[in-house]
């Protein structure tokens, strides 16, 4: 793994001011990378330090006593809910062993695991090129799209552009492009303008989260995708 | 930092095993507190609750918000300080600092808040894409971070209050590097090489 979030992007990550959608391709990126997690982690410890050193603003008496009536009012509720999430942490399912691709095999990271209950194969995937496909996940939020790129052995993407910023983490398996190889837990940030037509490498599938800005319209992206002469 | 006798590092001692756990408390005091608090100290958490929840309202009213309701700092300090009785049995000392990991928590709720202020919903879950602890450190990760928070602690006493000023801006109130531009009307570059220079002398940048 040789690409990573840039300083900004990890500062701010630590400060919580990036857009959820690119928080979460950095921090995909992080459980691939201790380099990256320390940066963080001693950024929010700075971040600890200025806030203990902020002049503090006093807060009404009874707020201590308000924090305490909320405790003690969840406390009776806590153990159902406990459970409940353990619960559905069992049946979590495992990928299937029938179907053998690296995609099916890889594991869900934390960050994603809301958006990919049942793993990855069991995702919505949708044919838009004959070696790509792609599952669309719900992020909820308007200005970013987020999706998974699944590209065959070999397969490559039609040139494509975007209006946005890019952000393209690999899961598994491996892509190329004009600029370099990228492998499990590469973090790559393409600006607009920068046309460029992936190819995935020739043994095994490549899985990418990907993260576009400002997205066009569904039908308008498909049929951008799909023509290789646009810009 | 004002603690009472009994929050000293000395009443956790007998839970202390190793030493570089005796090297945490001596120098984080509020570590103790909140291994206090696990135990559903109600006494010690008024003690951390004192401390701490000016300073959360502090950083909620920094806040840059879509609209201007006061309330906002009030819920963020009742949010962050319930999570922090809660999860107080999970807080690692061989992981992070008490005001490192009290932190984490505020700028969640933060998030949090905010989301809820412009009704973003969605499935996405703010504490699995911002971890409150860094699960996959091991020993070693973990010692770095120790020495890392006391070695930021000491030259953050010495960094020029310009320096300081942007990182108060960026990591308190939030603010892009262009807005904090704007807001001290300096070239965008100014801002940017300030930030640098002030990651520089405590040594939080790394080369990749
Ligand atoms: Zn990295």
């Amino acid at each position: 793994m040789n690409y990573h979030p840039g300083h900004d992007l990890l500062e701010q990550y630590a400060a919580g001011t990036l857009p959820m959608p690119v928080a979460l391709c950095v921090s995909v990126h992080m459980g691939f990378c201790a380099q990256c997690s320390a940066e963080v982690n001693a950024l929010q410890a700075l971040s600890g330090m200025l806030l203990e050193e902020l002049p503090g603003v006093p807060v009404a008496d009874a707020a201590l006593h308000h924090v305490f009536a909320r405790i003690d009012r969840v406390d009776s509720n806590t153990q159902i809910a406990d459970a409940r999430i353990t619960r559905a942490d069992d049946v979590l399912p495992a990928a299937t062993g029938a179907e053998r691709s690296s995609t099916a095999a890889a594991k869900v990271p934390k960050a994603l695991r809301k958006l990919v209950p049942g793993g990855f194969s069991k995702l919505n995937w949708l044919r838009v090129l004959p070696s790509l496909r792609i599952a669309t996940l719900d992020a909820g939020c308007d200005d970013y799209s987020v999706m998974l790129h699944r590209v065959s052995p070999g397969g490559s993407v039609a040139m494509h552009d975007h209006r946005g910023l890019e952000f393209t983490l690999v899961l598994s398996g491996s892509f190329s492009d004009e600029k370099g190889v990228y492998t499990d837990g590469d973090f790559l940030l393409r600006e607009p303008q920068q046309p460029h037509r992936p190819f995935a490498a020739q043994h095994e599938e490549c899985l990418c989260l990907a993260v576009q800005q400002a997205p066009v319209r569904f039908t308008g992206f498909f049929w951008r995708l799909l023509n290789p002469f646009l810009r | 930092m004002a603690l009472p006798r009994a929050f000293t590092a000395a009443s956790t001692r007998a839970t202390v095993t190793s030493i570089y756990d005796a090297k945490n408390s001596d120098t984080d005091p509020w570590g103790a507190v909140l291994h206090c608090v696990a135990k559903q100290d109600r006494a010690a958490f008024g003690q951390l609750f004192a401390h701490f929840a000016p300073q959360i309202k502090a950083f909620g009213l920094s806040t840059v918000l879509p609209d201007r309701s006061g309330q906002f700092a009030d819920e963020l300090v009742q949010e962050t300080m319930i999570t922090v009785w809660n999860k107080a049995s999970s807080y690692d000392a061989m992981k992070a600092g008490a005001s490192t990991w009290i932190f984490t928590i505020a700028r969640n709720k933060r998030i949090d808040l905010l989301r809820k202020l412009k009704r973003h919903s969605g499935m996405l879950d703010i504490d699995d894409i911002w971890p409150i602890e860094d699960e996959a450190a091991g020993p070693f990760q973990n010692l770095q971070q120790r020495l890392t928070e006391r070695r930021v602690r000491e030259s953050l006493k010495t960094l020029p209050p310009a320096q300081r000023e942007v990182l108060l801006m960026a990591f308190m109130e939030g603010k892009s590097h262009s807005e904090i531009a704007t807001d001290l009307a300096l070239p965008l570059g100014t801002v940017k090489s300030r930030i640098r220079l002030a990651m520089q002398r405590l040594q939080l940048i790394l080369e990749k």
